[in-house]
């Protein structure tokens, strides 16, 4: 048995539409903080966040990935050896939140194109602009059924709802699968 | 060089001082994903290396995708300069001031790379994420980076050449700054001689019109030996003539290390 504690680095690329708050969440989940104001991602974003699983160190880089159109020529390159993906789609009741919603077929194919077959866990975001009671989620559990998503879960980066719960569950998973094959 | 009764002066000048870490900021080593692996030397307060390496793997990128078919080998900053090389799938990235030649750069490069990738050839390429191993390697950069330059520089030069001996000497200071010769080539008498036919030398150039005499190459019976002067300093190296080695890369590569060498001697050191 190895004593030493391990070291791991899971690169977890980010995306989704422009504007549905994947850096908010970023920066909900590894700074606590949160900001109205919108800015729009140039190119890419890093962040990090430690945490010790059974003494092991495990870092989860997040590549946050620019979602406007423009970018697009950049994104799959910046996929590369990512070790999970995350797809942020916005579920306020605006054209950018059936939008983002109506992309996230996109999101995915780009993603297997350039990755392969990787954990991907979907955050349905900006829960705190609706009504919970009344949201119809039908079309995306069948979608995380059909492609075998880890996960789907309604996060809030302005209230932290989900939000620590969605991002341990891709930490626990990666740090479970690649610790089991070591 | 051989086993014979070979003499290594060091010169004070070649001191500790100028050790590669005098040179040379930060070293960086990560891999495709821009997950830095290990690292050493100087980074901003509070800078995740990890930073580093995903700025730099992303600006690779976009530069690849910018004029497709090239590759960014370097970054260019008022007074510094970040160099990469590539080798399987891995970046090793250094940075340093902006007049450090690209030739010792390579040397460098090359050496930090040549080890890391013997001694984890059975680790990569890296697909589980766990990078425990690549610590290790933090304890050989930090030795590396203690090692003089010039000097390894030299015996470097002096390997990949096959010659017998190179000698490098301060004409201001009359001093050897460098001697790895065979015991009874590095005499006073015999550098001052090699300096005395370098100004002769001149003396006919000048009367020919041909200007200052950058290099000697003599050919006697059993030796070439190549003289080659910058400024105060000049190099004398010697080759056997059992060696087959063509004349123009002898006055090329002597010439060029010495340019590299007188450079060296004249950049600002970081500590």
């Amino acid at each position: 048995m190895n004593d030493k504690p391990l070291k791991f680095v899971f690169k977890i690329t980010v995306i989704g539409d422009g504007g549905v708050g994947k850096t908010s969440l970023i920066k909900k989940y590894t700074e606590g903080t949160f900001e109205e104001d919108y800015i729009s991602t140039i190119g890419a974003q890093f962040s990090f966040y430690d945490e010790k699983i059974n003494g092991d160190e495990c870092k989860l880089y997040f590549w946050d990935i620019a979602g406007q159109k423009e970018f697009e020529f950049l994104r799959s390159d910046f996929y590369e050896e990512s070790k999970a993906a995350i797809i942020v789609y916005s579920l306020e009741d605006k054209d950018r939140g059936k939008e983002s919603l109506d992309h996230i077929d996109y999101w995915y194919k780009d993603l297997k194109q350039s990755c392969g077959d990787i954990p991907v866990i979907i955050f349905a975001n900006k829960v705190d602009l609706i009504n919970e009671a009344e949201l119809d989620d039908a079309f995306i559990q069948n979608f995380t059924k059909e492609k075998n998503i880890i996960g789907v879960y309604r996060t809030s980066a302005k209230t932290n709802q989900g939000v620590t719960e969605a991002f341990q569950k891709i930490i626990r998973d990666l740090y479970e699968k690649y610790k089991s094959n070591l | 060089m051989g086993d014979r009764n070979i003499r290594v002066d060091k010169g004070e000048v070649l001191g500790e001082k100028q050790a590669i870490e005098n040179y040379v900021e930060s070293l960086y080593i990560y891999d495709n994903s821009g997950v830095c692996l290990t690292s050493c030397g100087i980074k901003p307060e509070k800078m995740n290396e990890n930073i580093v390496s995903g700025f730099f793997t992303a600006i690779k990128k976009f530069g690849e995708k910018l004029i497709p078919g090239t590759v960014v080998k370097s970054l260019i900053m008022s007074g510094h300069k970040l160099f990469y090389n590539s080798f399987e799938k891995i970046t090793f990235c250094i940075q340093c001031y902006d007049d450090l030649p690209n030739q010792v750069i390579d040397y460098i490069l090359n050496n930090v790379s040549n080890k890391f990738l013997e001694v984890y050839q059975d680790y990569l390429p890296i697909r589980n994420g766990n990078i425990t191993v690549f610590s290790d390697f933090n304890n050989y950069l930090l030795q590396f980076m203690e090692q003089p330059l010039i000097e390894g520089l030299l015996e470097e030069f002096g390997y990949k050449m096959q010659s017998e001996g190179v000698i490098l000497f301060d004409e201001d200071k009359e001093k050897i700054l460098f001697a790895k010769v065979p015991e009874e080539y590095s005499s006073r008498k015999q550098i001052s001689m090699s300096g005395m036919l370098i100004n002769f030398a001149k003396k006919l150039s000048y009367e020919y019109q041909g200007g200052d005499v950058n290099c000697i190459l003599i050919s006697s019976e059993s030796r070439w030996i190549c003289v080659s002067k910058r400024d105060y300093i000049y190099i004398i190296v010697l080759f056997s003539k059992t060696k087959n080695i063509e004349l123009n890369i002898i006055v090329e590569k002597t010439e060029e290390i010495l340019d590299g060498i007188l450079k060296m001697l004249k950049i600002k050191l970081i500590k």
